[in-house]
C-alpha cells in the first residue's frame, strides 16, 4: 500500500514539473495561421491544402529549427474577401501568429494586403492566379502559379507547331478575361489569327452553341479556360463527343487528374501547359507522390492543390528559422527573397523582385497508360517568370 | 450550304433541348391547371428520377436505358405516395402557404441528393450506340440528342393521342377546364388529380434522365431548372399542355440559338424573350384570361 503510495506521488510530482515547465515549452512554439475554404462549394482547396501541410510537417517532425510550429486552420469558406480579412485581423491580434499562409482566390487575397502591410506579417498566398496579387503589398509571397505564367508558354507552343489560327473560349469573369488577354497577346504577336473568341457564362453546363461557333470558326487550335471543376470537365467532354478533336484544344489547368475520370476518353490528346502535375519525372516529385500515398491512401494523388500549400509550407518554415522563431515580418520576407529549392515540380525560386514563385513550365498531353488518363510532360520553358509581372513591373 | 449545316446542328440541339424542359414542365402545367396547386417541388421529381438512374447505372451497373424505366417507375410511386400523404395538407393551405411547403420539400430533397451523392455535378453515361456524331456533309449531329427528340417527339405524340381520343383524356381535360362541373357529371377530380400527378412525376423523371448532357444533376437541380420550368409553365399557359409544348420548343431554340448568334448576350436571352412574350400575352400562349 505504502509502495502505491508513493507511486502515486511520484507520479504527481512528475505532472507538476511538467506543468511548471511548459510555459517554456510553448515560448519556443511558433504559430501559423492558414486560411483556406474547408466548406462549401470550393471545400476541396482546404482539404488538399490541409493534407499538404501535415504532411509537410510530419516530414519536418513539427519542427522549424529547434521551433515547434503550430498551424491554426481557419475557414473562410469561400472567395468571401469580408471574411478573410477578419481571419487574418483576428489571427495576427489575438492569436499572435508569426506567419500567414493559405488562400486560394484573388478576391480573398487582395482583402488582406492592408491588414498584413500594416501589421508587417508575412503571408505566403498558395494559390491566387490574378498576376498583380503579389504587388498588393511588400509582405505577400506566392507558391502556387498564374494564368500568363501558363499561357503564354503554350502559346509559344502552339507557334511552334506552326498553328496559324486559333479560336478563344473562356469563362466569362476575372480570370477568364485574363486568360483572354494572354492568349490574345502571346498568339497573337507570334503571327497568329485569332479566327473566334468566345466568352462562356459562368455555371453554363451545355455547351453545344458554342462548341457550333468554335467549329464554323475552323481554326487550326482552341484556347480554352474553365474554372477547374464542373465547366472544364463538361467543356472537354463535349468537345471531344462533338468531334472536335481534329481542332487541336489547348489549355492550363483544366486537366486535373481527379477530374479525368468524369472526363473520360475525350480528354485524351488534349494540350495543357502547366507548373506541376503528379506524374511529373524528377526524384523529389517521385518522393513527395510516394509520402502522400503512404499517408492517405494508394488511391491518393497529389494536385496542383498540393503543391501550392507544400511548397507554400517550406517558405514558412524557411521564415520561421530565418527570424528564430520571433515575429519579424521585414526581417522574414528578406530571408526569402532568392530562396531557391528542389522543389516536387522542379528547380523553383522566389523572385526576390516580385515575390513570386519562378518555375518550370510543362507542357503536357493527356494520354492513357495502364487504362489511367493522366498528364504526360513532353516539353520544359525552364524558369519562367510571370510575364505579366515582367512587363508591368 | 455551311450555314444549313450549322442551322441544321443548332435546331437538334435545340429541339432536344426543348424536349427535356417539356418532358419535365407537363406535371406541373397540371398541377397548376387543374388543382390551382403551386407545387414548387415538381422539378425535384426530376432530379430524383435522375438520381434514381444514376444509382441504378453507379451500383446495379445497368445501362442507361435498362435504368430509364425502373427509376421513371420508382418517381411515379415516390411522387404518389408523397401526393397522398404530404400534398394532402398542401391542398388544404392557402397558395403562400403551398409555396413555402412545397419549397421546403424541395430542400428537403435537395438535402437528401446532397447526403446521399454529393454535391458534384454527375452525368449519366451516354450508351454507346447513341455516343458521338452522326455527320453527312456539312450536317454533323449529335447522335444522342437526335434520339432524344425521337423519343421525346413520341412521347408528345403519344400523350396528344391519348388526351384526344381516350375518355381518360376527355375526363382530365374537363377536370381542367371545369372541375366543379366535371365532378358534378360523375368524374372522380380527386382520383384523376392522383393519376396525373404520379404521370407527370415519372415523366419529369423520364426529362430528368434523358437529360442530364444538358441539365447534369447536382443537388441544386430542383432549384436551379425550377426557373426554367416555371417560365415554360407560365409562357404556355396554366394548365394547357399543348401550350408547355410549344413553350418550350420557343424557349429552347431561343435559348440555343441566342447563345449562337449573341454569345455575349446568350444566357439573357430566353429571360428577354419571357418578359416580351408575357407583356404579350399574360395569360401564356394558350391559357385563357
Amino acid at each position: 500500500m505504502r509502495w502505491t503510495m508513493s507511486q502515486a506521488l511520484r507520479r504527481t510530482l512528475i505532472s507538476a514539473c511538467i506543468a511548471i515547465a511548459a510555459p517554456q515549452v510553448l515560448a519556443a512554439e511558433v504559430k501559423v495561421g492558414v486560411i483556406a475554404s474547408f466548406t462549401g462549394p470550393y471545400a476541396i482547396w482546404g482539404k488538399q491544402f490541409q493534407e499538404a501541410v501535415d504532411l509537410y510537417l510530419e516530414q519536418q517532425k513539427g519542427k522549424a529549427g529547434n521551433h515547434d510550429v503550430k498551424i491554426l486552420y481557419r475557414d473562410v469558406g469561400g472567395p468571401n474577401g469580408q471574411r478573410a480579412r477578419q481571419l487574418a485581423q483576428e489571427l495576427i491580434v489575438r492569436d499572435g501568429v508569426a506567419v500567414l499562409a493559405g488562400l486560394e482566390f484573388t478576391p480573398t487575397a487582395l482583402a488582406v494586403a492592408d491588414v498584413v502591410t500594416e501589421a508587417k506579417i508575412p503571408f505566403v498566398i498558395f494559390n491566387a492566379g490574378t498576376s498583380m496579387v503579389v504587388q498588393k503589398s511588400p509582405f505577400f509571397v506566392r507558391t502556387g502559379f498564374t494564368q500568363w505564367s501558363v499561357s503564354i508558354p503554350v502559346t509559344k507552343w502552339a507557334t511552334q507547331q506552326g498553328y496559324k489560327s486559333c479560336a478563344i473560349v473562356a469563362a466569362d469573369y476575372g480570370p477568364g478575361h485574363d486568360a483572354i488577354d494572354a492568349y490574345r497577346k502571346g498568339f497573337g504577336e507570334a503571327g497568329g489569327k485569332i479566327a473566334a473568341e468566345i466568352r462562356v457564362p459562368v455555371g453554363t453546363t451545355d455547351f453545344s452553341s458554342y462548341l457550333q461557333r468554335v467549329r464554323d470558326a475552323s481554326p487550326q487550335c482552341t484556347f480554352m479556360f474553365m474554372p477547374v471543376g464542373p465547366m472544364s470537365a463538361g467543356f472537354i467532354k463535349s468537345y471531344g463527343e462533338r468531334g472536335l478533336s481534329k481542332i487541336q484544344l489547348i489549355t492550363g489547368a483544366e486537366t486535373q487528374e481527379f477530374d479525368l475520370p468524369a472526363i473520360g476518353d475525350s480528354a485524351i490528346g488534349v494540350v495543357t501547359a502547366l507548373h506541376y502535375g503528379p506524374y511529373l519525372d524528377n526524384p523529389a516529385n517521385k518522393a513527395f507522390v510516394q509520402a502522400y500515398k503512404a499517408k492517405y491512401g494508394k488511391d491518393a494523388l497529389p494536385s496542383l492543390i498540393s503543391i501550392a500549400a507544400y511548397d507554400g509550407m517550406k517558405v514558412v518554415f524557411e521564415m520561421i528559422k530565418a527570424t528564430d522563431g520571433k515575429r519579424d515580418g521585414v526581417k522574414a520576407i528578406e530571408a526569402v527573397k532568392g530562396l531557391k529549392w528542389d522543389s516536387p515540380r522542379g528547380p523553383v525560386q522566389i523572385d526576390p523582385r516580385t515575390r513570386d514563385i519562378v518555375q518550370n513550365i510543362y507542357v503536357r498531353r493527356v494520354e492513357k497508360m495502364n487504362g489511367v488518363l493522366m498528364n504526360k510532360a513532353f516539353y520544359t520553358y525552364p524558369a519562367v517568370k510571370d510575364p505579366w509581372l515582367e512587363a508591368n513591373p | 450550304m455551311r450555314y444549313l449545316g450549322t442551322a441544321a446542328t443548332l435546331l437538334v440541339d435545340g429541339i432536344a433541348f426543348s424536349m427535356v424542359l417539356f418532358l419535365i414542365s407537363i406535371g406541373m402545367t397540371v398541377t397548376l391547371g387543374i388543382m390551382r396547386v403551386v407545387n414548387l417541388a415538381h422539378c425535384a421529381f426530376a432530379m430524383a428520377g435522375g438520381y434514381l438512374a444514376l444509382a441504378l447505372v453507379q451500383h446495379a451497373s445497368l445501362g442507361l436505358m435498362a435504368a430509364l424505366p425502373i427509376a421513371v417507375i420508382g418517381t411515379m410511386i415516390l411522387g404518389a405516395v408523397l401526393e397522398k400523404t404530404v400534398y394532402r395538407w398542401v391542398y388544404a393551405t392557402s397558395e403562400l402557404g403551398q409555396i413555402l411547403m412545397t419549397i421546403g420539400l424541395t430542400f428537403l430533397m435537395i438535402a437528401a441528393a446532397n447526403l446521399l451523392f454529393g454535391s458534384t455535378l454527375q452525368t449519366l453515361p451516354v450508351p454507346k450506340p447513341l455516343a458521338g456524331t452522326w455527320e453527312a456533309g456539312d450536317v454533323i449531329l449529335s447522335t444522342y440528342r437526335g434520339f432524344l427528340v425521337l423519343v421525346a417527339g413520341a412521347i408528345a405524340a403519344t400523350l396528344w393521342a391519348v388526351m384526344e381520343y381516350t375518355d381518360v383524356g376527355a375526363r382530365l381535360r374537363a377536370a381542367v377546364d371545369n372541375p366543379r362541373i366535371a365532378r358534378a357529371v360523375g368524374i372522380n377530380v380527386p382520383r384523376v388529380f392522383a393519376a396525373t400527378f404520379a404521370l407527370g412525376c415519372g415523366l419529369a423523371a423520364i426529362g430528368g434522365v434523358l437529360g442530364t448532357q444538358m441539365l447534369p444533376l447536382e443537388p441544386w437541380y430542383a432549384l436551379k431548372y425550377l426557373v426554367l420550368v416555371l417560365m415554360v409553365v407560365a409562357v404556355g399557359g396554366l394548365g394547357s399542355i399543348q401550350g408547355s409544348f410549344y413553350a418550350a420548343l420557343l424557349l429552347g431554340l431561343i435559348d440555343t440559338f441566342g447563345r449562337y448568334l449573341v454569345p455575349a448576350l446568350g444566357a439573357f436571352l430566353i429571360y428577354l424573350a419571357v418578359v416580351a412574350l408575357l407583356l404579350w400575352r399574360p395569360q401564356g400562349l394558350f391559357g385563357r384570361s
